[in-house]
């Protein structure tokens, strides 16, 4: 696999360095509008996300990490909104071991995003990648892998086969 | 994906799913409960009821029926994996056609239903559901919920008769909300077929009684005090028996049960 090579502090912009960061930020203004039911901030950050989709691959990667590792997180909290509501509200199901259990690694998922998040904020200001576990990863391969482009001069329209 | 990149995935969803694991297997229970009092004081509380109940009421006192009763209760209780209470069964001369369930496992049934009832087996369903109301604390998180469990003890070791009596009032009014209803109609469910006791007759009964609330006008109790919908009547149709399931009928002569009474 070829991938696009990283840029180095000294070749991003203020600007850049600043556009990464708000991609981490940002969220945490968007996850406030988005209680009780976690769904606005993600859409925030796929706005946040295509809007950033032309300009360079380094705060495209930012972004993406942004956006895919707070999926993740979206999904435990909005489980754990809906089994709160069927405890309590609805009385379908018993308020169990497994249901505090859940509760607590929630509190956990999302004090772990919020510290990943911050650091990642600083780390894209400085200039620097900073790799979340699978998602830093995954992000590199999106965003900076050489795909195959047409080369100039090849022919891309083609008239139907008669 | 690179195979670096599936791992580093895997890595996450295990150490997330280790997490929930661990912590799942602490148990909450002791501060889930605030309802929760301990058995001492709820033999406490249920001797305070008694002695109420024995004044308004007029309890049947007979020592073959209460042989008798001995006998389909003795099948339930020897099926149950825990036993929390040394249950009593009281009979009740009411023609009410209604049972309930006190403190520290005391089960009160009326003559009206057992004149009701068609077969031990009928009674040994209703029970169950009885004892389930009392294994699953149904009257204490009731009483503690209503009054608070400061309060009942104040009025408790005060000893006024005029609130005790009205404490005892609450304990009895059997209305349990439809979530408690359903825990203890589960509960009876279970014990039925662990009794080799057909559980399709909590739903026989139920129909029954359905029956007669639009056919006649009698004030049937347990309908009012055991809010019953369709649902139930369902569950009780729908729960698995295991293969080859056979009702082993409880050697109790009913006919010679009502003429007791």
């Amino acid at each position: 696999m070829e991938f696009h090579p990283l840029e180095q502090p000294d070749q991003l912009s203020k600007k850049e360095k600043e556009d990464a960061m708000g991609a981490y930020l940002m969220m945490f203004a968007a996850i406030g509008a988005g209680l009780p039911l976690p769904i606005i901030n993600l859409i925030a950050s796929l706005i946040y996300y295509y809007v950033q989709k032309k300009n360079s691959r380094f705060v495209r990667f930012h972004s993406l990490q942004s956006l895919l590792s707070q999926l993740p997180t979206t999904a435990v909290n909005a489980v754990a909104v809906f089994w709160t509501l069927q405890v309590f509200v609805f009385h379908n199901y018993e308020p169990t071991d497994q249901y505090f259990g859940y509760l607590i690694m929630m509190a956990l998922v999302n004090l772990a995003y919020f510290i990943f998040s911050i650091v990642g904020a600083v780390k894209a200001r400085s200039g620097s990648m900073y790799y979340f576990l699978f998602f830093g990863k995954f992000c590199y391969e999106q965003v900076y892998k050489v795909r195959d482009e047409v080369a100039p001069g090849e022919n891309v329209n083609l008239p139907p086969s008669l | 994906m690179s195979e670096k990149t599936w791992k580093e995935l895997f890595i996450l969803v295990a150490i997330f799913g280790a997490i929930w694991a661990g912590l799942s297997y602490y148990s909450y229970e002791a501060d889930v409960n605030p309802f929760s009092i301990s058995l001492e004081n709820e033999e406490e509380l249920a001797e305070f009821l008694n002695e109420y109940m024995l004044e308004d009421l007029e309890f049947v006192e007979n020592e073959r029926l209460d042989s008798t009763m001995g006998i389909i209760f003795d099948r339930l209780i020897s099926n149950m994996d825990t036993v929390t209470y040394d249950y009593q069964l009281h009979v009740i001369h009411d023609e009410q056609v209604n049972a309930f369930t006190s403190l520290n496992g005391n089960i009160y049934i009326f003559t009206g239903l057992i004149e009701t009832l068609e077969s031990p087996e009928e009674l040994a369903v209703i029970l169950a559901h009885e004892i389930g109301h009392a294994e699953e604390k149904h009257v204490v998180e009731k009483l503690v919920t209503a009054i608070g469990i400061e309060t009942l003890f104040v009025i408790m070791s005060g000893g006024d008769p005029v609130l005790i009596s009205e404490v005892a009032k609450l304990a009895v009014s059997t209305s349990f909300d439809r979530h408690n209803e359903e825990e203890a109609d589960d509960f009876a469910l279970d014990l039925a077929v662990k009794s080799k006791i057909n559980p399709r007759r909590l739903g026989q009964f139920f129909l029954k009684l359905k029956g007669e609330e639009t056919s006649f006008l009698n004030d049937i109790e347990f309908i009012r005090t055991h809010p019953m919908d369709n649902e139930r009547i369902k569950k009780s149709a729908e729960h698995k028996l295991p293969e080859g399931f056979v009702e082993e009928p409880i050697d109790v002569d009913w006919q010679e049960v009502q003429e007791m009474l």
